[in-house]
């Protein structure tokens, strides 16, 4: 590995791009956008030090990352709910 | 690195960008979207297929419909930001000066990361021939790290039980039936290669890329586009079979490590005869409940019923 890896700078570009927005991101949903921009530099993250190992793709950084994919995904479905439980108050009242 | 590589990542960096300082909020949204999407085209350049799959399907797929579904419901115009940018303001400055810093750090960091010989995976791979199975990370997933997995299916239900809590489901739920035929008849016909593919993909997870999280994505897909179709409804009435779907995956997967404890002394270790069937087993019950608890996470209700013509 001379040259600089692509996928390495945008991986941490992706970070802190997230970082960046969840700061200064007012709105609730933009900033659960951020949240998950976070999330997809560090799955890259992972699965690029997955293929520094010697024998081939590391297969247990790959499941931990497609394990994430599911667990960001439904975080993000609970935290979106809230989002339309705050913005909508009057719909979500107990019955 | 080659020409293809070096444009994703700036695609990817430029779309991240776009995502964060867009002024409308539909605008941040179609950029994450369309970050996803390329997301999985690097996937599959960084030896990754089956997350790929999982990514286009699950990350730019389902989170995309989600998140415009949020949108729509959202009070016109919220959502907006004029002050973006680094240079409009001091908060903005100090938190773009730390973010640079971080970017900076962690990409020096990822170039000089290298894995020993020691690494898990190189342990995983070795064992390959225990597992049942000849997919490494189906192997990983279901075998040796099947204790994550299982918490995992945990968490999808905690959080489709908390979503089901916070909605209102016949306001949020109910769709209104689309004013054309046309859409429903192109559901009903692109309904059975979806299908059959999603089932595919579950069975393939066994040998090549594919699995229970991809094929479950791909039916969960399948049965969001009969939502929005109108051809099936969420429905306030509790349905018995269909919680007993959702539990189905993390209910066999606790009840086959613990029964096969007398047999191998450890939980959730399989004996050697009974591993294959019982990895395609499982992984097909694991596909049911993940397709359903995701799509149940799109409509936002407790049952789902047809709708009658």
């Amino acid at each position: 590995m001379t040259g600089f890896d692509p996928f390495a700078l945008a991986a941490a570009g992706l970070i802190a791009f997230g970082l960046y927005g969840f700061c200064v991101c007012g709105h609730p949903l933009r900033r659960l956008l951020a949240i998950n921009l976070v999330g997809n530099g560090v799955f890259l993250a992972l699965i690029l030090i997955a293929r520094r190992l010697p024998d081939g793709p590391d297969p247990v950084p790959h499941a931990m990352v497609l394990t994430g994919i599911v667990i960001a995904v439904s975080a993000t479905a609970f935290g979106l709910a809230l989002i339309r439980r705050q913005a909508r108050p009057e719909d979500g009242g107990n019955d | 690195m080659t020409l293809l590589d070096g444009l994703l990542a700036l695609l990817l960096l430029l779309l991240a960008g776009r995502c964060v300082t867009a002024a409308s909020l539909l605008q941040a949204i179609v950029a994450f979207i369309v970050l996803g999407l390329l997301l999985a085209l690097s996937w599959v350049r960084l030896e990754a297929p089956d997350l790929a799959l999982a990514e286009a399907a699950i990350g730019a797929g389902l989170l995309g419909v989600l998140l415009l579904g949020t949108w729509r419901r959202l009070p016109a115009g919220s959502g907006e930001q004029e002050t973006p940018w680094p240079w409009q303001g001091s908060a903005q400055a100090i938190a773009a000066l730390g973010c640079v810093a971080l970017a900076v750090v962690l990409a020096l960091a990822l170039h000089e990361t290298t894995l020993g010989p020691a690494a898990a995976g190189t342990a995983a791979l070795a064992q390959l021939e225990a597992a049942g199975v000849d997919q490494p990370v189906t192997a990983v997933l279901l075998n040796f790290r099947a204790y994550d997995t299982l918490l995992e299916m945990g968490v999808l239900l905690m959080t489709l039980i908390g979503t089901l809590m916070l909605r209102r489901p016949l306001q949020d739920g109910a769709l209104a039936a689309p004013a054309t035929p046309l859409p429903q008849s192109l559901a009903r016909l692109f309904l059975p290669p979806i299908l059959l593919s999603g089932l595919y993909l579950v069975w393939a997870g066994a040998y090549s890329p594919g699995g229970a999280f991809q094929g479950g994505a791909v039916l969960a897909g399948a049965g969001v586009m009969l939502a929005l179709t109108g051809l099936l409804r969420g429905s306030t009435r509790d349905d018995l079979p269909l919680r007993c779907l959702l539990v189905l995956g993390a209910a066999l997967f606790t009840l086959s490590g613990v029964l096969l404890i007398p047999l191998t002394g450890h939980f959730m270790a399989y004996p050697d005869d009974l591993v294959t069937p019982l990895m395609v087993l499982i992984e097909f019950s694991l596909a049911i409940s993940i397709a359903l608890s995701l799509m149940m996470l799109f409509t936002g209700t407790p049952g789902l019923c047809r709708t009658r013509p």
